[in-house]
């Protein structure tokens, strides 16, 4: 079936739409051919069946698909090419999209096909619909995703085997992974069962080495010691790789002098060296100071492996150490290690740092290892950001060096510590770290550098449930302090808290309470917490260390250690608490100032309470919730109340203002206190609650600020006798005024009386004039008597003034015209009335500055002379003004005439009396209303004194 | 200082004696009769015999402030009481106190601060008096 469908052959073809479109389009046949020549290209079968399920048209694919030619097809229906049971499906289908009129999907329809190949289609039926709407036809579009489907399947497949892969490899991972920690556990135990009783067998050895014995038995002993410090570094070696291996080697690089570290560091291979008739040179080709970010532990790792190598493969010649800047490198270091030892041969060179690889040719294995001490210096040395290269020639000695970068960049940030922890590397090298034939090097130095501890025997508590342990550290501790034992950590904790030693030394794995709680629970408590510990420890792993020093222990030793470096640490430990002790007295001292400084506290504060109670003033202290809390004897005596609350005291004393308001609640200058105000010198009064005595108080109430709201404090200044004495004053002044005018009023009449019955006699021209004068000398006197008064009136404030709204011209012609009678008898006395006004003022007081100003006008110009009195509105003002033609003033002057007893001149003074408080008054009196006064004058041309006075609103 | 009619009595309530010596012979220049009365009693009495008619009625009350026994001010308020005489009679405060024009001013009287001068005293009298009472020369 190679050719495409042809259009006309078969009934029922083409679709009747198409036909039916035919008719009215010009293209009908062109769009037939179009139609089809399209649909026998696309890839997708494509069918269209009649209502009575015939196939009415085929497209070439789907001829090729159901294996038939479209001329078997058309008019045939799918039971003529299908198995029964599928052309069932097929026709529900159909049957299913002609009576829903809407189209049906199929997604996947198993089919076998003509040449009995499964497909998997999808088809898609879709209507084809008369003029009517009626679904005449159906069309059948076939998707064969047989090709999809199958891809599906594969790639589920794939992903199965995938997951089953990665699950296979996850659990392996694990088990891996589990077991790398088995092994590292393992190892870390290993070292510790090792490392115990290795300890225990070498430091008596070591002892027992010190002491004299037949050479035979020296030998002997040397080999059981060389053997047993083989053993060590065996297990230190393992001990290491553990750490290497399970993770935990975290280095901490630090900036040190990196030629003086490495100088010690092998200066501890010379002895050693020399045992063996081996030199040993050192040469330092940096530049002084050089310094180098490095592990110090690590660095030692290195330098010792290095070093222990050449010490283990060289019999005879040197062993040299060289450090110098990197050849080719300015900005790295070299550090070399060079021997004249077994040497190695050229294939080897390549694999000495791998893991457990050991160099098979070799003269001499008296030293054997595991093979990992290059290993470890490799790694080291990567750690580093460095490299490690060997030469060697097989029978002349090895050259292995050692090359690191200068500065930190290289580093990872966070395990850099920019500042030298002092004593860090200056340990020497650990025992077991190296193979040294004679017993430690370090040990003198370590020795040496101790002192005693403090003259008194320290206390020191072993715990440790090993008895040979116990023994052990007795022994080797007994020299340094007087030693208790405990056999585990519950004894330990008991002993401790019972005898306070001034250190404990404690094993770290115990039963019923390991070392770590041990330590935990003694520096939880007061008592034992000063207590220094000690740990011992067997896991040389790091995270057991900073649990140690977690637990807060104070230090640390590994086993097995050296027991002079044990002595060393105990007197360390011993002295430091020596100090810490020290420093406790120190703080007692302090703490005993302390209390000297707070009894001096308390003693100025009794100094307070006692000034408090002998203060005259009276003081109250009020509690934030009103109560009183301190009343001192003043306040007491004043008050007649010691205690009760602020509103119960104010009650008993009828506290009440000036105004004889009485003051309760809120409005007590307590509460306002209370609420942040301050009230300062107020003016109260109350009554003595037990002698009912009134009282006035000048009254101060004040807040009192602290951190937190402390109340307020409230004096009372007793001015009662202030009130008294002023009171006295009044009266006096009233009494004064009252007594002496009183006389001077009679005389003032009968003077009179006099002078009218003289009038008419002989005596007149003689008499009279005496007469006269005398009434002048009255009027004086009573002026100055109204003067003093007014003054003292004024400094105290009792000067009533009582301004009101008056018409100025009535007071003025009144005064005038009683001048006219009595100082202005001898002048001629001038009105010059402006318009009427209404002013704001005193009368009486108007009256007496107008008074003292015509008197001075009078006083001080010629007899015979005009006096003139004006008055004018102007600006909101009355302006009066009183113009004399006297000697006038001189302008410095000016202001000193309104002073106080101030005087024109001293001789006129006299001749015309007065004290000069006549001006004072007056401007007194014109500014108390509002008003000023001023003085224009100048010599030889009289005086104009001018004064104002507000106008009346009215 | 001639008159043809008698001008009055003036109750001069006061107990200064020097004061009222020379007040009353001011006030005969005027042709003036003086009634005294040394205190606030003498002078509540004198005027109690007036409202019942058996007295003569002053023209004028002369009243210090400042007496022995009971204030001026008391002594004014008693004699408003009395019939015929409060409200009836003219009053005219004296007094030498400082607060003497504040406490005249609050009873509503007319004050005359002590010392005074003859003419103020005769002018007083004359604008309360009958009479053509004339200031002495001078």
């Amino acid at each position: 079936m190679a050719h495409p469908v042809d259009q006309s052959s078969g009934e029922g073809a083409p679709p009747p739409e198409s036909a039916d479109r035919a008719a009215g389009d010009p293209f009908a046949p062109l769009s037939d051919r179009f139609m089809r020549a399209i649909c026998d290209h696309v890839a997708h079968p494509i069918f269209v069946k009649d209502r009575e399920y015939r196939f009415v048209f085929v497209n070439r694919a789907l001829c090729e698909m159901v294996g038939h030619s479209a001329e078997d097809l058309i008019g045939r229906t799918d039971y003529d090419f299908f198995p029964r049971e599928q052309a069932d499906f097929f026709r529900e289908k159909d049957r299913q999209m002609f009576e829903s009129g809407v189209p049906v999907v199929i997604d996947e329809e198993p089919i076998t096909d003509a040449s009995g190949r499964r497909h998997v289609l999808a088809t898609t039926k879709v209507p084809l619909r008369d003029e009517t709407g009626r679904a005449t036809h159906l069309v059948g579009i076939i998707h064969d995703i047989s090709d999809l489907k199958r891809a599906e399947e594969e790639q589920r497949k794939a992903n199965l085997e995938l997951a089953d892969a990665l699950e296979r490899l996850r659990q392996r991972n694990a088990s891996l992974h589990q077991l790398d920690q088995l092994k590292t556990e393992f190892l870390a135990n290993i070292s510790h069962e090792f490392r115990t009783p290795l300890t225990l067998s070498l430091a008596p050895l070591e002892e027992m080495l010190e002491e004299p014995r037949s050479a035979s038995d020296h030998q002997r002993m040397q080999l059981v010691h060389k053997n047993s410090m083989r053993l060590l570094n065996l297990v230190n070696n393992l001990l290491d790789f553990a750490r290497i291996e399970s993770g935990h080697l975290e280095p901490t690089f630090v900036p040190v002098p990196i030629s003086d570290l490495t100088r010690q560091l092998s200066a501890s291979f010379e002895l050693a060296l020399s045992k063996k008739g081996i030199r040993y040179e050192f040469r330092d080709e940096l530049a002084p100071g050089t310094v180098a970010y490095v592990d110090p532990e690590v660095w030692q790792k290195i330098i010792f492996n290095l070093l222990g190598n050449a010490l283990k493969y060289t019999q005879h010649g040197r062993v040299g150490v060289r450090v110098r800047r990197a050849p080719g490198d300015a900005e790295a270091i070299a550090v070399s290690i060079e021997d004249t030892g077994i040497g190695m041969p050229e294939a080897e060179l390549s694999r000495v740092f791998d893991r457990f690889h050991r160099v098979k040719e070799g003269r001499s294995y008296t030293y054997e290892g595991m093979g990992i001490g290059l290993s470890l210096v490799a790694e080291g040395v990567r750690l580093h950001g460095g490299t490690v290269h060997v030469k060697s020639e097989l029978g002349a000695g090895s050259v292995f060096t050692v090359t690191i970068p200068l500065g930190s960049a290289h580093l990872p940030q966070g395990r850099i510590r920019t500042h030298q922890l002092e004593g860090l590397w200056r340990d020497g090298p650990r025992k077991g770290d190296i193979l040294v034939p004679s017993p430690y090097p370090a040990q003198e130095a370590v020795g040496a550098d101790a002192t005693p501890a403090a003259t008194r025997q320290p206390l020191l508590l072993v715990v440790d449930d090993n008895q040979d342990m116990r023994d052990y550290l007795q022994q080797i501790l007994k020299s340094e302090a007087q030693v208790l034992t405990a056999r585990d950590g519950l004894e330990g904790l008991e002993q401790a808290r019972r005898l306070l030693p001034d250190l404990v030394i404690s094993d770290v794995m115990m039963p019923n309470l390991d070392g770590f709680e041990l330590c935990q629970r003694l520096k939880a408590e007061e008592s034992t917490a000063h207590v220094p510990v000690l740990l011992i420890t067997a896991r040389a792993d790091l995270p057991e260390r900073v649990r140690g020093l977690q637990s807060g222990a104070d230090d640390y030793i590994l086993k097995p250690f050296n027991p002079a470096e044990l002595q060393a640490r105990v007197r360390l430990q011993l002295r430091l608490h020596a100090a810490r002790q020290q420093l406790r007295d120190h703080a007692a001292v302090l703490e005993r100032t302390l209390d000297e400084k707070s009894r001096a506290l308390r003693h100025s504060h009794e100094e307070l309470s006692t000034i408090l109670a002998h203060l005259a003033e009276g003081v109250l202290v009020v509690s934030p919730k009103g109560e009183l809390t301190l009343v001192n004897h003043a306040a007491i005596a004043l008050t007649g109340i010691s205690t009760g609350t602020i509103d119960e005291w104010a009650a008993q004393v009828e506290l009440s203002t000036e105004e004889g308001e009485r003051l309760e609640g809120d409005s007590l200058p307590m509460r306002r206190a209370l609420a942040g105000e301050t009230l300062l010198g107020v003016e109260m009064r109350l009554v003595n609650a037990s002698t009912r005595q009134p009282a006035w108080v000048l009254l101060s109430a004040v807040p009192l600020k602290g951190e937190r709201a402390q109340g307020a404090v409230c004096t009372l200044h007793d001015i009662s006798r202030l009130k008294e004495s002023e009171r006295l004053k009044d009266e006096f002044l009233s009494v004064a005024s009252h007594e002496l005018r009183t006389p001077l009023g009679s005389l003032q009449l009968l003077s009179g009386v006099v002078r009218s019955h003289l009038a008419d006699t002989a005596l007149a021209p003689t008499v009279l004039p005496l007469v006269e004068r005398q009434q002048r000398l009255i009027q004086r006197l009573n002026r100055l008597i109204n003067d003093i008064l007014d003054v003292s009136r004024l400094k105290l404030g009792k000067l009533s003034i009582n301004p009101r709204s008056v018409e100025l011209g009535a007071i003025v012609r009144e005064a005038v015209e009683r001048a006219r009678g009595t100082i202005g008898i001898r002048h001629e006395l001038v009105v010059s009335m402006g318009a009427e006004m209404m002013v704001h003022a005193d009368p009486d007081r108007v009256d007496q500055i107008l008074g003292n100003l015509l008197a001075n006008a009078c006083k001080y110009s010629p007899a015979g002379t005009v006096v003139e009195v004006a008055t004018r509105g102007h600006d909101g003002m009355a302006h009066i003004t009183v113009r004399d033609s006297g000697p006038g003033i001189p302008v410095e002057l000016h202001e000193r005439i309104f002073e106080r007893f101030y005087q024109v001149e001293a001789s006129m003074g006299r001749a015309f009396g007065g004290l000069g408080l006549g001006l004072y008054i007056s401007r007194e009196l014109a500014t108390a209303q509002g008003g000023q006064i001023w003085v224009e004058s100048v010599p030889e041309h009289g005086s104009t004194f001018h004064f104002t006075l507000p106008l009346s609103n009215g | 200082m001639r008159t043809t009619t008698d001008p009055g009595m003036v109750l001069v309530v006061d107990d200064d004696l020097d004061l009222v010596d020379a007040m009353e012979m001011v006030l005969q220049m005027g042709k003036c009769r003086v009634t005294r009365a040394p205190s606030g009693k003498c002078a509540l009495e004198a005027l109690g015999k007036v409202a019942v008619g058996e007295a003569e009625r002053p023209c004028l009350v002369l009243l210090d402030l400042m007496l022995p026994d009971i204030r001026g001010e008391e002594v004014y308020r008693n004699m408003q009481e009395l019939p015929a005489v409060g409200g009836a009679i003219p009053v005219v405060v004296m007094s030498a106190m400082v607060d003497g024009a504040v406490r005249a001013r609050s009873l509503g009287l007319p004050f005359l601060p002590k010392p005074f001068e003859i003419d103020d005293l005769l002018r007083v009298v004359q604008r309360h008096c009958r009479g053509d009472l004339v200031p002495p020369e001078t």
